[in-house]
């Protein structure tokens, strides 16, 4: 029995050193991958959107893209996944559409076409012929003799994925974004005074009181709410937040995610009266 | 048996790839040019070196029943480390070897240094245990890179020797050149060996 012990506490004592070790280097190692990650998808998207600065990640209605932006956080572009149908099975393919519209890049990622014949799908010279169409055009392209079906899967494919796509991210995406969810905030226009806001919590109603003095949230009181204790004193962290930050876009406490959102939300519906 | 020595039989007399046959998955799957067989050599080696040294330091407390799971852990540790190392310093590199790093952790001539040296000989032995079979081989994949390079594009270290008119062996690139290469050279070390009596 002590043996027993005495091998598992070894074994927990190496595991744990091994832990801490990769704990650190992934610390080290973590921030300059995800830079480089991030310069390198930032080359990749040049390429289509030659003015862009950074991109985001958003989903809308279950689809993800890759959405770029200027300088001047102007959309750009918009580069997302699509599949069709081919000769030999599923063909996936990515499709860059810039702010206008237009097909500016297409690639084809995995296809099982059948070599020689289908698979010139994936050439460029094929794929370069859906460049610069836009909604409203015609999707095709010259046919090719002992590759109609697959000419005609991508011709099909594009089509369809291309009005999806740009049917969620025509705005950039934009209801996808992170914090846009919270409706416009601005304190422009809010005359100094006290302003009341409810909004549902975990369990009741909160209602609560914005002082604005010299275009500047000074203080928020909170008259009622029936929120669970702890949970509660978590909460209102985003009071504090709101004032210093002078904004509701602020996190949600983890933990205390609906008694914190619906501060947030009391805040906005006090300012918007 | 002196340091020296231990450091020394790791190039030779005791060649992980050449004499012992042992690591043949990256042996083969990753020589196609001398460069990657020198950055996959030289993987290994941070890794058997490594190993062996905490192994060798860890070699009284760890218990006999559960001393292979523990060489796993340590192994597996240093892999991964170096795959984090790669992947963030020496990007292209990384690319480049893909899957094979983490692989390294399966690779048989790290748990059977640990287990056959390491766990039984001292830090500074081990160390040098480490050192010359790592560097023996990475000395065999560069060969066997090499020789897989200049047959199947002509060049050695992307530095091209057999001039534009060479046309290459296209097959030497591929994985039945990997193992077509290594049987020559299998060979030929034999031969060798015979002759200038190093058995």
């Amino acid at each position: 029995m002590k043996e027993m012990m005495r091998t598992g506490i070894i074994l927990m004592l190496i595991c744990a050193v091994a832990a801490a070790a990769l704990a650190y280097t992934n610390q080290v190692t973590s921030a300059i991958i995800a830079t480089r990650l991030h310069q390198e998808k930032v080359a990749q998207l040049a390429e289509l959107f030659p003015t862009l600065t950074n991109f985001e990640e958003r989903t809308v209605d279950g689809r993800s893209a890759t959405v770029a932006f200027d300088a001047e956080n102007k959309f750009v572009g918009v580069l997302a996944e699509g599949q069709t149908e081919g000769y030999g099975g599923p063909i996936s393919f990515n499709l860059g559409i810039n702010a206008a519209g237009e097909i500016v890049g297409l690639t084809v990622v995995a296809q099982t076409e059948t070599p020689g014949l289908g698979d010139i799908i994936k050439e460029t010279w094929f794929t370069e012929q859906f460049l610069g169409k836009k909604s409203g055009d015609a999707f095709t392209v010259d046919a090719v003799s002992g590759a109609t079906v697959s000419v005609r899967a991508m011709e099909r494919g594009v089509e369809k994925e291309y009005n999806e796509i740009w049917r969620r991210f025509s705005d950039g995406g934009a209801a996808g974004a992170e914090g846009t969810s919270a409706p416009a905030f601005s304190l422009e226009g809010v005359t100094d005074g006290t302003y009341a806001g409810t909004a549902p919590g975990f369990i009741g109603d909160i209602t609560l009181e914005v002082t604005v003095a010299g275009g500047k949230i000074t203080a928020i009181n909170v008259t009622e709410q029936q929120e669970t204790a702890d949970r509660w004193a978590d909460a209102q962290k985003v009071i504090e937040e709101i004032i210093a930050k002078q904004t509701v876009q602020v996190d949600t406490v983890s933990g205390a995610t609906v008694s914190s959102d619906a501060i947030i939300k009391a805040v906005q519906n006090a300012l918007a009266q | 048996m002196s340091v020296m020595s231990e450091f020394s039989k790791g190039i030779v007399k005791e060649n992980a790839i050449f004499r012992l046959v042992l690591g043949m998955c990256p042996a083969l799957a990753v020589t196609t040019k001398a460069e990657f067989g020198l950055g996959m050599g030289l993987a290994t080696t941070a890794v058997l070196v490594g190993s062996n040294v905490v192994i060798s330091l860890m070699r009284s407390i760890i218990p006999a029943k559960v001393r292979i799971p523990a060489f796993v852990i340590v192994i597996a540790t240093f892999v991964t480390m170096v795959d984090m190392l790669l992947n963030a310093y020496l990007p292209v590199l990384h690319g480049q070897l893909g899957i094979f790093v983490p692989l390294i952790v399966v690779n048989c001539i790290i748990l059977g240094r640990a287990e056959a040296f390491a766990s039984k000989a001292p830090v500074i032995h081990s160390l040098a245990d480490g050192i010359g079979i790592g560097l023996g081989f990475t000395l065999s994949l560069v060969l066997l890179g090499s020789v897989r390079e200049l047959l199947g594009a002509g060049t050695i270290f992307n530095v091209n020797l057999l001039g534009a008119a060479y046309e290459p062996f296209k097959v030497f690139g591929s994985p039945p050149g990997a193992f077509l290469a290594l049987g020559l050279l299998l060979a030929l070390v034999n031969m060798l060996s015979k002759k200038y009596k190093l058995e």
